[in-house]
């Protein structure tokens, strides 16, 4: 009798639906017909059913998403259209643009730091490298930290306004320690990518908390080929390389300053993932928050 | 024109009447605009990404909705495991007893409540529903896809469906009981 009732229940349910055979149909009719309290659950579904879609409402894209999802095609694109580059598992880091990331970081977040590295060469700036149509493998700061970092060479010609819209539409996450007053480490997802880019390195992600106010933050990408474990740890001595998860970062930290992420072979998405896991393996006290970096 | 860019305009032709319904869809799974921005680029990138898997012939927006769905929900079962854990188990005993009677009628607000209730309640109601819940009546209700539909994004029997449609909208009448009680639409032991 229970299970008769319970099924009468649910093809009431899929009558609101239009999806009863038409042996359910008649059943249903018959049972509309005879019983008022049948009727009732019936008004009762269809007015949930209205409010449902009501509630639900309808909504234009917009257009921020549309932009994104018009320049992840785009990247998609030219990642197809590249040649594939050859990986080199042992070879993944090297000194050049290794510096040059790690560099970014010193100059532009660290000063206090880069002032007590008094031999550390001056950046070699890899903007001719910089590839601004791809989102993975661009290194991406505003107009004053590109100044600031890479003084006397020109960027893309593009407004700071421009920049800091190209970065916002990158962001996809960031991971700040809360027990870290002054820095905040943060990871910078790209928006576009959520896979594994092949040759490419994701990279590093510090930045002073007003410098994060002011989107001030940056990402370094670079192939991985270009980029040396040992190298990283010259210019940074402080860096330690871990595998997590069949992807092998680079770490650093000094005292309660995190800093550096370095994957040869990751997506920013999964370095979102990652981060927590990688910077327990550096005996660095976990990054706890994710946060939405401000648009 | 390369095959390259064929294929883009293929995919572009498909998705563009797919993309205000996939972005209300994710809206509708994920409650959070920021959070449903992130899911249709997603979505999409996916879909493009994976476009040679597509079968020509077969349902586009099938095909893509289930990858927002399924993208969705691994996205926030874990936020929501503990909780659908417990309401699994608990819509599973209720709808056993329910089976003495076709409506619990003391608890259950009427079709003319309905109406007495606002959108937002509504929408806290359908945010309550574990995820598996929401998506189904979701992709029913305000995406109008048949069962059949449902049961290939969704990857469930037909069956499955039918009976999570009838369960999610048991929980959402006892939710939304509880919010016409609260504001005096219907009182405590009143027959909706």
């Amino acid at each position: 009798m229970a299970d008769d009732r319970l099924r009468l229940a649910e093809l009431l349910s899929a009558a609101v639906d239009g999806e009863l055979t038409a042996g359910e149909q008649e059943t249903v009719e018959r049972l509309l017909a005879t019983d008022p309290a049948a009727a009732r659950e019936h008004a009762t579904l269809l007015a949930l059913k209205a409010a449902v879609r009501r509630a639900a409402g309808v909504q234009p894209v917009p257009e921020l998403v549309l932009s994104r999802v018009r320049r992840g095609l785009d990247a998609i694109d030219a990642e197809t259209a590249s040649e594939p580059a050859p990986v080199r598992r042992l070879g993944w880091l090297r000194p050049a643009a290794l510096f040059a990331a790690v560099a970014v970081v010193l100059v532009v977040a660290l000063p206090g730091l880069h002032r007590t590295r008094a031999g550390t060469p001056t950046v070699a700036a890899p903007a001719h490298q910089a590839r601004w149509d791809l989102a993975p493998a661009n290194l991406v700061m505003t107009h004053r930290a590109w100044h600031k970092t890479f003084a006397g060479q020109t960027p893309p010609a593009q407004s700071p306004d421009e920049m800091a819209r190209r970065l916002a539409d990158k962001v996809g996450y960031a991971v700040a320690p809360p027990d870290v007053p002054r820095l905040q480490a943060a990871l910078v997802g790209c928006a576009a990518c959520d896979h594994t880019v092949p040759g490419h390195l994701t990279a590093v992600f510090v930045m002073e908390r007003a410098e994060h106010e002011a989107l001030s933050l940056f990402q370094v990408v670079a192939p991985p080929a270009e980029l040396d474990a040992s190298g990283f740890r010259e210019h940074c001595p402080g860096v330690q390389v871990a595998e997590y998860d069949g992807v092998r970062l680079a770490l650093w930290s000094q005292g309660d300053r995190h800093v550096v992420l370095a994957a040869d072979r990751a997506s920013c998405g999964e370095l979102a993932r990652l981060v927590p896991a990688a910077v327990r393996l550096a005996s660095t006290p976990p990054l706890q928050r994710y946060a939405r970096l401000p648009r | 024109m390369t095959d390259g860019d064929s294929r883009r305009d293929e995919f572009e032709a498909l998705l563009e009447p797919l993309l205000r319904g996939l972005f209300n869809a994710a809206l509708g799974y994920v409650r959070d605009h920021a959070e449903a921005e992130d899911a249709v680029q997603e979505t999409v990138l996916r879909a493009y990404r994976s476009f040679d898997q597509w079968e020509r012939g077969t349902n586009f927006r099938a095909w893509v909705f289930r990858i927002l769905t399924n993208y969705c929900i691994n996205r926030f079962r874990s936020r929501e495991r503990g909780v659908d854990a417990v309401a699994f188990d608990e819509v599973e005993r209720e709808a056993e007893l329910a089976g003495s009677e076709l409506v619990s009628a003391a608890t259950q607000p009427d079709a003319a409540v309905f109406d007495g209730l606002l959108g937002e309640e509504v929408q806290q109601a359908l945010e309550a529903l574990p995820m598996e819940f929401r998506a189904v009546l979701m992709l029913s209700d305000v995406h109008e896809y048949s069962y059949r539909e449902i049961a290939d994004i969704l990857g469930i029997p037909i069956g499955t469906v039918r009976s999570r449609l009838f369960r999610a909208r048991r929980m959402m009448r006892d939710e939304l009981a509880g919010y016409a009680r609260e504001r005096g639409v219907i009182r405590e032991g009143e027959d909706g």
